[in-house]
């Protein structure tokens, strides 16, 4: 009899491991932040508003009040709070297709992606930078809209910030149009000098994009790593994309998910039915953000499972029904190994890497009905450092 | 029974079959769009004929704001009580209409969880407490869709 359960507790021991591929999490403590009571911000645009970002190991996070215009900062390690009027730095230009973050430890940056103006605001003594890209893209580059938004942010590095690069000559309705804005470069790098403006558009969509297959996603997704390179992940590629400090593709790395099945084309004919999109979105694995851990030096790569359309109840699957996964890459893109969430407990949208664990976000559903984001800090059972 | 009496009553059942098959049932619909109104708003689906105009968070939001501005400036009426409005998103701007209509802001969101194949503004005509039409104002076709909005005014 003890010998059975010894044999069973054995057999579920190493299910439990196997699942993470011996990787696993132990839950350190939860972070909460709120809006202010007197912000009139509903939860639902409390949470669309708020991003979060390690600044010199520090949680901090921000958002802006668009009934008040002003911007907010809650510095969640110090407990500080700091809010600043917008409206006679950012004239006419607050509306809800701005895209911010914190650059640093003093400057915001916010982009207008509808009149291309991009405003350096600095935080100690609010003076303001203010670069018009309008001005600067010449001939048939004025047909670039250089896009950013919370899912796919600008990148801001030595004085100079890269964009998605959109074309507005392209209506993606055809599959030719779909092809040609994969067949072009996918991002726009502007040096940033209030003398001379210049811009140097580089990357392109993998292959299998070039060749005229669609996702339903013309953005992808990049990070910065402390060498100064971006590193590159599409949703429907298995493969990870590195460009140089000087924008130069430099290698291509396969970063594949254990769950990464053949990526089914979207059919065009339905481009106008969200509800296709939504279970086509659902009903088909891709991958997500990557970021860069630079406190343990590797690289994290979401996927997101497939999933039937319906749950159990015969309702559409929330985010906290969808599981995901999250793939642990060494500095030389090498797989260490891939650890599975529950998606009931924890989301990706917000994987905030810091010095004492990784923070990660609590799923909108459970954010919206406590009317705050909550993030849990997390370590991962296993060194990186020690086993390289 | 004679042969011919057969012969009608067999195509009489026919046509009675096939009219009863071109109609569009909406049995599922109205079977989740009761329980949704229920669970979130204790209310049940009006039993007088209503338009209820649906809009979850998969949408293009300034699009929906572009129709219901539409809507209200069509509006002569201050009441109007047989239109319903559910949203699960902020729409600012539209405090005129939130007045002049049924408005319903669904906070947790559950109309984004519900079956009801919803493609942005998306419509529910009902009468005796059932979904007898529905009507989509998809991202495209504006000009059909100001045209949908001007007909619920009208047979409002």
């Amino acid at each position: 009899m003890i010998y059975r359960l010894f044999l069973f507790l054995l057999l579920l021991f190493s299910l439990i491991s196997c699942n993470n591929d011996g990787l696993s999490i132990v839950e350190g403590k939860v972070i909460s932040i709120l809006p202010d009571s007197d912000s009139l911000m509903s939860p639902e645009e409390f949470l669309r508003n708020i991003q979060i970002k390690n600044i010199n190991n520090q949680i901090v996070s921000y958002w802006i009040n668009y009934n008040t215009n002003s911007f907010h900062i809650f510095n969640v390690t110090t407990n500080e709070n700091r809010s600043i009027s917008l409206d006679s730095l950012i004239v006419g230009s607050i509306h809800q297709n701005i895209d911010y973050q914190i650059l640093n430890e003093y400057d915001v940056g916010f982009y207008s992606w509808i009149d291309k103006k991009l405003y350096i605001l600095n935080s100690l003594n609010n003076l303001i930078r203010k670069f018009d890209f309008n001005e600067c893209l010449k001939g048939e580059d004025t047909n670039i809209t250089p896009v950013s938004s919370n899912r796919f942010p600008f990148i801001y590095k030595n004085n100079s910030v890269s964009f998605v690069c959109t074309y507005t000559d392209l209506f993606m309705n055809s599959k030719d149009a779909i092809k040609e804005y994969f067949e072009r470069n996918n991002t726009i790098q502007f040096l940033l000098s209030e003398t001379k403006c210049t811009y140097h558009k580089y990357s392109f969509f993998p292959t299998n994009y070039q060749n005229g297959s669609t996702y339903n996603n013309y953005f992808f997704y990049n990070c910065l790593n402390a060498s100064g390179e971006i590193v590159y992940s599409y949703s429907a590629n298995d493969s990870v994309y590195i460009y140089s400090a000087t924008n130069e593709l430099i290698k291509q790395h396969e970063a594949k998910s254990k769950h990464s099945k053949i990526f089914t084309e979207y059919d065009l004919s339905k481009i106008n039915d969200i509800n296709y999109a939504r279970q086509y979105a659902l009903c088909n694995g891709f991958y997500e953000s990557i970021i860069f851990d630079k406190f343990r030096n590797v690289y994290y790569r979401v996927y997101k499972k497939s999933v039937p359309y319906l749950n159990n109840d015969g309702k559409i699957r929330s985010g906290s029904e969808i599981p995901w996964s999250l793939i642990v890459l060494d500095d030389a893109f090498n797989k260490l190994g891939e650890i599975e969430f529950n998606p009931a407990k924890y989301s990706p949208s917000y994987i905030i890497p810091s010095e004492q664990g990784v923070y990660i976000g609590h799923p909108y559903e459970v954010n919206i009905k406590n009317r705050q984001l909550s993030l849990t800090l997390l370590k991962f059972k296993y060194d990186f450092k020690e086993q390289k | 029974m004679t042969l011919k009496n057969k012969n009608r009553l067999t195509a009489i059942l026919t046509i009675a079959y096939l009219v009863s098959c071109s109609c569009i049932n909406y049995k599922k619909e109205t079977k989740i769009f009761e329980k949704y109104l229920n669970d979130n708003f204790n209310k049940c689906i009006e039993q007088q004929r209503h338009f209820y105009l649906l809009s979850n968070s998969y949408v293009c939001k300034n699009c929906i704001s572009y129709y219901l501005a539409i809507l209200d400036s069509s509006m002569m009426n201050a009441n109007n009580k047989n239109i319903t409005i559910i949203t699960t998103i902020d729409l600012p701007g539209l405090e005129r209409l939130k007045s002049k209509t049924n408005f319903l802001k669904d906070n947790l969101g559950q109309l984004n969880y519900e079956n009801l194949n919803l493609n942005n503004l998306t419509i529910f005509y009902t009468e005796y407490g059932k979904i007898v039409d529905i009507t989509y104002l998809p991202l495209d076709k504006e000009k059909e869709n100001r045209y949908k909005l001007n007909q619920i005014v009208k047979n409002n």
